[in-house]
């Protein structure tokens, strides 16, 4: 199918491109492949049909990305019964030696018994380095209560995981302000 | 430093995104296209109704304004019963989430704050999941729970079509524009294109008797490809459902438009199904007027000239062996379970004796037959003028 009309080019090249992208972040906030394709299909036409996303390439990706977070935090008020947080044992993280793929996984699924504000929150000051106050904008929260989702959550992933590095001053302090689009070169 | 957990969540995403590649979404972006093609269309349908309701609303106002002054002014002015404002015409879509019609509900100002109109869609799912699509007239400056009741109780007006059963595609395109107000220019555009509207290739390419006849809720703002993409889809699925095999689809069918123009009372349906099959099974031609009428073109006569009978056409079942090369109109659900079915019985010809019921003779022998035709001959001099 080949689109004509420039927002539809626009919506073409943002799934052949940043389709990935935009899945792998709604994996992370869902854990759960269905959920995070209706996810980004649904922030897709959110956004486009609005024509909010018709200035480019980065613009499109970063307003996709918003709405992919509220529609999550939106979605996660239907959650009536969220999975309680598991009462087992903090088990001390192995460092350099772990197995990597297996340590996120165990994490991953620690977040995803934080209920949605939380999960969204934590995702986005770890995965995406954003400060309080770019979260906030972000999801459409007030900065205190990002910070409070912030230490709750971190609170519950440190009863299961105990301390993985974290600093408090960190969590609350750090990041950057704004949502970034392009592939990481890297961390520092 | 939080390298543990960022780099386990950039782990997670990277697992997440390979996996991109197995969804629907990465295969085809068609159906997420579609979907923002008819939101923006609503949207635009919307905003210029909204507009030119704001217009009425700025008029009113300055009338209101103007009887204000010449009447004195009273003491106790009846309050207002409620602080509801202009009307607005909003758009519900098939397959809007509750989010969406918040969005659309807070976009046109009939509520203030979506997110209040989501708590209640959510508390109340059950129904959320029953809002009609359709078009829906409703005040501005409503609270969440009245506008999420007004969904059921004002009545949306919404584009419904019936086909009925015997019509050709020409009838249908007619029908639809005038119904659904869609340019029949568009319907034939979209019926050239024979993939978009899911034409299955068993129709060659031709849609004659593949739109259904049956009745039809559309969205209000469907387009000509959409409406005939249902129509096929009902006929498909109605084919699948009734067991017949793909390679005898297209058979079914033509045999079926043959019933559906040929019978008038459900009870020759089956009858004429099968003196079709006893005829193409004797190498008979079939020689039935309905193939003439359609070849010809024009009205709905039950009758054809000699000229007509001699008309160049693969549809002339007078000149050409077997069955026309597809079906002649659109067969109702009966002549297709007549196609599919046919009754038991050796006859090989069948003709209406009383034009007013429909009552028809069936033979199994040339003799037998002009008896019958003998009998229709006498119905039309008993009735002259008729």
């Amino acid at each position: 199918m080949s689109a004509t009309k420039p927002w539809a080019r626009l919506l073409e090249q943002l799934v052949a491109e940043r389709g990935a992208a935009l899945f792998g972040y709604a994996y992370v906030l869902t854990g759960d492949k269905a959920r995070a394709e209706d996810l980004v299909q649904d922030a897709l036409v959110r956004t486009f049909r609005r024509g909010r996303a018709d200035q480019g390439l980065d613009a499109a990706h970063a307003y996709v990305k918003r709405a992919i977070a509220t529609a999550f935090v939106d979605s996660g008020r239907r959650l009536r019964a969220r999975p309680a947080i598991s009462d087992v044992e903090a088990e001390p993280v192995a460092s350099d030696h772990a197995d990597d793929v297996a340590l996120a996984l165990s994490l991953h699924a620690s977040i995803l018994t934080l209920p949605p504000r939380e999960r969204a929150c934590v995702v986005l000051r770890y995965l995406e380095d954003l400060s309080v106050a770019a979260i906030a904008a972000e999801l459409g929260l007030a900065e205190g209560s990002v910070k409070r989702y912030l230490s709750d959550g971190v609170g519950r992933l440190r009863a299961v995981h105990g301390d993985f590095g974290l600093s408090a001053t960190d969590l609350l302090t750090g990041g950057r302000s704004t949502v970034p689009v392009t592939p990481k070169e890297g961390r520092s | 430093m939080n390298d543990t957990i960022s780099t386990s969540l950039e782990t997670v995403a990277r697992l997440g995104a390979e996996a991109f590649a197995t969804t629907a979404l990465a295969t085809d972006v068609g159906p997420t296209l579609r979907r923002v093609s008819r939101a923006r269309v609503a949207r635009v349908a919307a905003g210029a109704v909204a507009a030119a309701l704001l217009v009425a609303a700025v008029t009113v106002g300055a009338l209101g304004f103007g009887h204000r002054v010449v009447t004195p002014a009273g003491p106790s002015a009846t309050p207002s019963p409620s602080a509801l404002g202009a009307p607005v015409m909003v758009v519900i879509n098939t397959g809007d989430t509750g989010t969406d019609i918040a969005h659309t509900l807070e976009d046109a100002g009939v509520i203030a704050d979506a997110d209040e109109f989501i708590a209640v869609a959510i508390e109340r799912d059950d129904q959320t999941r029953s809002i009609q699509p359709g078009y829906y007239e409703l005040p501005t400056g409503m609270s969440a729970a009245a506008a999420f009741d007004a969904l059921f109780t004002v009545r949306p007006t919404v584009g419904s079509v019936t086909i009925p059963e015997g019509f050709g595609e020409a009838q249908i395109v007619d029908r639809v524009s005038q119904v659904l107000d869609i340019p029949a220019a568009d319907l034939e555009a979209a019926l050239a294109d024979p993939e978009a509207i899911g034409l299955p290739p068993e129709a060659n390419g031709n849609a004659e008797g593949w739109l259904g006849p049956y009745t039809y809720r559309f969205d209000p703002d469907a387009s000509a490809t959409e409406v005939l993409a249902a129509m096929v889809d009902a006929t498909v699925a109605h084919l699948s459902e009734a067991g017949v095999p793909r390679d005898q689809w297209l058979r079914t069918l033509t045999i079926a438009s043959l019933v559906e123009r040929e019978a008038k009372l459900d009870v020759d349906r089956p009858k004429i199904a099968r003196v079709i099959q006893n005829r193409l099974d004797a190498g008979m031609l079939l020689e039935l007027d309905s193939t003439i009428r359609y070849a010809v073109g024009g009205d709905d006569s039950v009758f054809s000239s000699a000229d007509d009978r001699q008309v160049d056409s693969p549809y002339n079942t007078y000149l050409h062996a077997g069955l026309p090369p597809g079906p002649i109109a659109s067969p109702g659900m009966a002549s297709i379970e007549a196609a599919i079915h046919p009754a038991d019985g050796t006859w090989l010809y069948f003709v209406t004796i009383n034009l007013v019921t429909g009552e028809t003779a069936y033979a199994t022998t040339f003799p037998e037959h002009q008896a019958n035709v003998e009998k229709l001959r006498a119905w039309i001099l008993e009735k002259q003028g008729y």
